[in-house]
């Protein structure tokens, strides 16, 4: 009966997710866009207002009487205006009031559809400087754009309250549309007598105010869970004095699980802030020309999403597991440095304050995640990306530091039993990735300090004009760039191994080739950065040659995923949670995979680049790989961590809706990037008579990428809900509930602290006949680099 | 699909058809692992294949024959991919000196051959305008002097000749920029104090180019640059007029 109930609710929801997403694409969105005369401006004075221009209106009153002419004069001040000795084409305005009516009282004023605009005509029409009327002889010809104030008449309604929107040009007088040109708009309210209750207008949401207040709510809610997980620690024994002691243990703490615990706090955080900002992306690109967000704004939170998902959310995740994981899957009581470990923590959110200071104060990076050069050191980058980039410095400490501490603990501190060839593979994917963090994240490091120098003692880098070099900064950042790729995505391949061959209950396939393929891959990752640069100007040569290089990564990710495929030949499938998750990972990082494959086609790449087919497939990768893979690891080895079996319901559910509405977001992307969507641009084009870009009936597409969007967001509520659910009333977890072969599953459910008896190191046996006990000729090499044991210089 | 160049449908086509046979391979290959190994025990009362134990390394699992054939099938398919993407890197690298490329020398230098030869144009960047000069070539070849509205901003027109090919030194003021042809799937970084240029081959998707008024799409800019980024923008005009 159980049983039905249940699948009876799973169909249910199935059905019910199946109808909103395949509603959502029939609503229409907008063929053009809002944009219009009297929020614009005049249509010729580009797309943004101009704070240098302010617009009055004088002579409203606080509240109106009835049906009665009040005289409004209409003016501005500043912007290009004026400057010209000439009085000609000085400006214009336009003014609509939302009822009573507007009326014009001089010939210099119109009024057109209701609305009262300057009356006005091009008096200099060659630009010469001078009044055509003059030049031709005659007196000088006054019209409605020859003044910077007009008045009109306003006969206010019966009743209810009127807005006045005003829209303002101010022109330099040339007679040619130009950036020179400015524009602003103001919008003022005002009551009439009957009206005391009339709502006043709701002002549109200022999108850093709600960026702003759903951050807050996410760390009361962090501050919420701490306090709770406080009290649930010793609820009998509850006081407060007992909090000062407990928190201080977690702040200054060294032991792996518990740094590795606030990587995973930390990390899921700012997952969630990069994801209100995506959120927030995806409201403005619902519909063509929409202005949720102003262009300034939108480019910060597309700089912001990139910098905090990849920063400060996917690394500080895979830290997380590493933290657990290392340690107790090789035998060690800890890492090799303890504290060097917290240092590289802590480093993190202090360097994420830095990297937000610009959002607090409203001029957050606008320079995009790769920050490129020359735009970064230029004026009109925002003042915050200075803080962006000494955040990011930070960032590059920490990470150095991380990647110091894994290599020595994998190296040092194995178990005496484990060869080299004996290691878990999520170990050996955490030794590869931190291999190449260690040797490529200097060469970006070296990019910040010299763009922090470059905007503030002056330097020159960067600045073409002082003999800089732009592309100096993208061969820096690229070849820390594409590696890091790898270093987020390679430990969840390690994840994958390890869930997959313990699901299927068998070995994983070809665990020599895996460890190859992982290796290739970080050799690979340091020769293809120039794929990033094809269209840059960079040397022909050595785009052909990251051509070539570029193609070979398909070979040892090929072989993980049909090892992986391998794997369960002759199986026995275990259907969990983690298991769904690491089949929908072999589905979206195949996707992504092949969709990769299309840039290094050089013909190809010169449409493709900086296009949505670009954000689909390194979505595909980044989400649908490394996520994926993290969440997998998550139902994988949250019972160890936590002492308590996650709910398996919940997680279905997690599963089918965000795989689906994942899907729902970035599948149609591809499209609209070939059609003609540009990435990183605050709308998009449609069709009209006038041009083609996009087609009208594909725009659609948009909207219901927007409603996955938000689908796939709240989804991933269900997990975080599921997490708390499982540490307050959860089923106590055994020390090996998957049926798992590594160390991590000898010790109880939580691990104890120190993870292992150092004096008392856990034996691995191996189950095949032979087993080399002496160590090869590479590990031999290897182990005469390091330091003996009993070396003298040592042991004092 | 005719979506931007031949060049780019032919591209795209040869990769659509592998990118079909692999995932196809694969996902049917991991929907019958995932549907036939499923196993058929209850809770956690599983059968062990391999007698996997904690604490015990797990007998090896591997077959170097399969896994030679996947890395060397992959091999031989990326090769061929490579080979295939290899020809049409003549049109987007031409020299413009080289007489035997598809474009040709330039038109009006010594030596070209009227039937196929190239016109030198210039496209400057700025925040947020794109310049077009077309080096006085004759008006039905190349026009720049109108300009469009384009969703609430004026925008520069460039107005360019079916069937004729166009080099262009490509400039920037200020910032990095990069002007991409939509229609034509071809674009190139404008880096300022480095020399780079893009051929253009305009191309119509009506047999009669869209009459009198020609065919117009966009021309949006491609590197990020700054606030106006989106807006900076140009309609490309083509006729055979």
């Amino acid at each position: 009966m159980m049983k039905r109930r249940s699948f009876i609710q799973t169909f249910a929801i199935l059905v019910i997710v199946g109808l909103a997403l395949n509603l959502a694409p029939e609503a229409d969105s907008l063929p053009s866009g809002i944009g219009g005369q009297s929020e614009k401006g005049c249509i010729c004075h580009g797309a943004i207002p101009d704070s240098g221009v302010t617009p009055s209106i004088t002579g409203l009153p606080d509240t109106f009487t009835a049906s009665t002419t009040y005289t409004l004069t209409v003016s501005f001040t500043g912007g290009p205006s004026g400057t010209d000795a000439n009085p000609m084409n000085l400006g214009g305005f336009n003014l609509a009031a939302s009822s009573g009516t507007l009326e014009a009282i001089d010939e210099w004023v119109r009024v057109e559809n209701g609305e009262a605009v300057h009356n006005g005509i091009d008096d200099d029409a060659n630009n010469d400087g001078v009044d055509d009327a003059v030049a031709a002889g005659g007196t000088p010809i006054t019209s409605g754009n020859d003044f910077t104030s007009w008045t009109v008449n306003w006969t206010s309604p019966e009743s209810g309250s009127t807005t006045f929107n005003l829209a303002v040009n101010s022109v330099n007088g040339d007679g040619v549309a130009s950036a020179d040109d400015k524009w602003n708009t103001m919008s003022v309210s005002v009551s009439g007598p009957s009206s005391g209750v009339a709502a006043e207008p709701l002002e549109p949401a200022d999108p850093f105010v709600v960026l702003a207040t759903l951050i807050i709510v996410s760390g009361l809610l962090l501050g919420i869970v701490i306090l709770y997980t406080f009290y649930r620690a010793n609820p009998d024994g509850f006081s407060w004095e007992a909090f000062a002691p407990w928190i201080t243990e977690w702040l200054t703490s060294t032991d792996h699980k518990k740094v590795g615990t606030l990587y995973f706090l930390a990390g899921f955080f700012f997952l969630g802030v990069g994801g209100i900002m995506a959120m927030l992306i995806r409201v403005q690109l619902a519909v063509p020309g929409n202005d949720f967000l102003t262009q300034d704004q939108y480019n910060q939170f597309f700089t912001m999403h990139g910098t905090v998902m990849i920063f400060l959310a996917a690394m500080p995740l895979i830290n997380g597991f590493a933290n657990w994981l290392i340690p107790l899957q090789i035998g060690a009581a800890d890492l090799a440095l303890p504290r060097i470990n917290a240092m590289s923590f802590w480093l993190q959110p202090v360097g994420a304050l830095l990297i937000f200071t610009g959002i607090f104060s409203g001029a957050a990076a606008d320079t995009g995640w790769t920050g490129y050069a020359p735009y970064i050191v230029s004026e009109t980058a925002h003042s915050g990306t200075t803080m962006w980039v000494a955040g990011q410095i930070m960032l590059v400490a920490s990470s150095t530091l991380t990647g110091i501490n894994f290599l020595t603990t994998i190296c040092a501190m194995r178990a005496p039993t484990m060869g080299w060839m004996q290691m878990p593979l999520f170990t050996w994917s955490i030794f590869v990735a931190n291999l190449m963090l260690f040797i490529s994240i200097p060469a970006w490091g070296v990019g910040l300090i010299q763009v922090y120098l470059d905007r503030t003692i002056g330097t020159a880098f960067y600045h073409v004009a002082s003999g800089g070099d732009p592309l100096l900064w993208s061969h820096l950042f690229w070849y820390f760039g594409h590696p890091e790729v790898y270093v987020v995505i390679v430990p969840a391949f390690g994840i994958i191994s390890e869930v997959i061959a313990t699901s299927a209950r068998r070995s994983v396939f070809g665990y020599r080739s895996m460890v190859y393929a992982m290796a290739g891959i970080g050799i690979v990752a340091f020769i293809v950065y120039g794929h990033h640069m094809f269209t840059s100007g960079m040397s022909p040569t050595l785009r052909f040659v990251t051509m070539l290089t570029t193609m070979l990564v398909a070979v040892p990710t090929g072989i993980k995923i049909f090892n992986w495929l391998k794997t369960m030949h002759k199986g026995s499938l275990i259907y969990r949670t983690h298991t769904l998750w690491a089949l929908g990972f072999l589905v979206t990082f195949t996707l992504g995979g092949i969709s990769g494959m299309f840039f290094p086609s050089l013909a190809m790449d010169t449409h493709l680049h900086e296009t949505y087919f670009v954000v689909a497939h390194f979505h595909y990768v980044f989400v649908g790989g490394t996520v994926f893979g993290m969440f997998a690891g998550i139902y994988y080895w949250f019972p160890k961590m936590s002492g308590k079996m996650m709910d398996e319901n919940w997680g279905l559910l997690h599963f089918l809706t965000a795989f689906i509405s994942f899907n729902g977001i970035f599948w149609p992307m591809h499209k609209l990037g070939v059609m003609g969507m540009a990435r990183r641009h605050h709308t998009w084009f449609v069709s009209v008579d006038e041009y083609t870009n996009i087609p009208a009936e594909m725009a659609s597409w948009n909207l219901f990428i927007s409603v996955s969007a938000f689908l796939f967001f709240f989804s991933n509520f269900i997990l975080i809900g599921n997490m708390i659910k499982t540490i307050v009333s959860g089923k106590k977890a055994p020390a090996d509930p998957w049926g798992g072969w590594s160390f991590e599953w000898m010790c109880t459910s939580p691990p104890p602290t120190p993870s292992f008896d150092p004096h008392n190191l856990p034996v691995l046996h191996d189950a095949n006949e032979y087993h080399e006990e002496e160590p090869g000729k590479f590990a031999q090499w290897f182990t005469g680099l390091m330091v003996p044991e009993d070396d003298s210089e040592v042991s004092h | 699909m005719s979506i931007a160049s031949a060049t780019f449908d032919g591209l795209w086509n040869h990769y659509e058809m592998w990118s079909a046979i692999v995932g196809g391979f694969t996902f049917l290959w991991l929907a019958h692992h995932s549907l036939v190994y499923r196993s058929k025990d209850v809770d956690d009362d599983w059968e062990d294949i391999d007698g996997i134990e904690v604490g015990v390394f797990p007998k090896h699992n591997d077959d170097l024959k399969l896994e030679l054939a996947w890395t060397i099938v992959p091999f031989i398919l990326i090769v061929w991919l490579t080979y295939y993407s290899w020809g049409p890197i003549n049109e987007v690298w031409a020299s413009p000196d080289d007489p035997d490329s598809m474009y040709g020398l330039e038109c009006g230098t010594e030596g070209h051959d009227p039937n196929k030869c190239y016109h030198t144009i210039g496209i400057t960047a700025q925040q947020w305008f794109w310049s077009f000069d077309c080096n006085g070539l004759d008006a039905d070849i190349c026009d720049s002097s109108e300009y469009q509205d384009l969703n609430g901003t004026m925008v520069p027109v460039l107005k360019l000749k079916q069937g004729e090919y166009f080099y262009a030194n490509l400039s920037s003021e200020d910032v990095t920029h990069a002007p991409w042809f939509v229609k034509f799937g071809v674009k190139e970084d404008a880096v300022p104090g480095l020399h780079s240029a893009l051929w253009i081959a305009p191309t119509c998707e009506t047999a009669n180019c869209g009459g009198d008024e020609g065919e117009s799409t966009l021309l949006l800019c491609t590197e990020y640059c700054g606030d106006d980024h989106a807006y900076m923008a140009a309609i490309v005009n083509v006729h055979n007029n």
